[in-house]
């Protein structure tokens, strides 16, 4: 009876540590999967409060000079947040009332990153009436600015 | 039977420790990172400056020197390199006195050769580091 009962309780021991030590490890492997999440939500919010930018031209006096397939306006975008901008025709998007600007009809400089503090120009080709009219600039990671201009 | 819960516990309170330390370290990493980036938001809007003078001085032969006289009138220091300037809504490069302005400080940007005609008007917009923005309107004379 004695060495029954205690045979049973070591099974018990054994068999609690076992059930404990599973536990613990799928706990502790869920967890660091959603530690691993936060942070990379965190990059994620820390990029985009870090990111800021603004469309800084004249609403009433926009560059413009004629080509063979149209008008082409300038725009100038200045980098006001702490980061560095992707500035490339394929990650920034132009709209401008309502039309997404194809990306041949788009020329960035300087082509590649807009760093912070800098002035980078984006040259739009397409044909405008004379009246107001409603650019918007969205960069890859949603941040947009948005500007009513007139063309005289 | 005793022993075993004793056991178990205390490999439950191990992974707890663990657990609550590997969260509280990522978030206090993510906390300390936003708590930076919102320091540098209140400092934009600590940026301000205003356009104390406008000189725009005819050349001769359809050109003008345009001198702008700026005052940091905000609280932090402004990269005088940074700053950007629009005459007739196009971008033109001025030269500053300084490399850095400070609160209360002026400081004098200029540019020697600007295409205009004497007794002609003009728009300028200066937009700062961070994208205060200002206009004025000046003649050359």
């Amino acid at each position: 009876m004695g060495f029954g009962d205690s045979a049973s309780h070591m099974i018990f021991f054994i068999a609690s540590i076992l059930v404990a030590a599973s536990v613990s490890a799928v706990l502790f492997v869920t967890v660091q999967k959603m530690s691993i999440e936060i942070q990379e939500q965190g990059e994620h919010l820390k990029q985009i409060i870090s990111t800021d930018f603004e469309i800084i031209n004249d609403p009433d006096s926009i560059p413009s000079a004629s080509s063979i397939d149209g008008t082409i306006y300038t725009f100038y975008i200045k980098n006001t947040g702490t980061n560095s901008i992707v500035f490339t025709p394929e990650t920034v998007t132009v709209i401008i009332d309502g039309l997404v600007v194809g990306n041949n009809d788009l020329s960035l400089t300087p082509y590649g990153k807009l760093k912070a503090g800098e002035v980078g120009q984006i040259n739009v080709t397409t044909t405008l009436n004379t009246g107001d009219h409603k650019i918007t600039v969205v960069l890859e990671n949603g941040i947009s600015d948005t500007l009513e201009f007139s063309v005289g | 039977m005793g022993f075993s819960v004793a056991a178990t516990f205390t490999i439950f309170g191990i992974a707890s420790l663990l657990v609550f330390g590997i969260i509280g370290s990522v978030i206090v990493d993510n906390i300390r990172e936003l708590s930076r980036i919102s320091k540098m938001e209140l400092k934009e809007e600590d940026e301000d400056f205003e356009i104390l003078n406008i000189t725009a001085t005819y050349n001769g032969n359809g050109t003008y020197k345009l001198e702008v006289v700026i005052k940091n009138t905000g609280s932090t220091t402004i990269d005088a390199e940074k700053f950007t300037f629009l005459v007739d809504g196009e971008m033109k490069q001025m030269t500053c006195n300084v490399s850095k302005i400070y609160p209360l400080n002026p400081a004098l940007f200029t540019n020697g050769i600007l295409i205009g005609y004497n007794q002609t008007s003009h728009r300028l917009k200066a937009v700062s580091e961070r994208g205060v923005e200002k206009y004025a309107e000046y003649a050359v004379g």
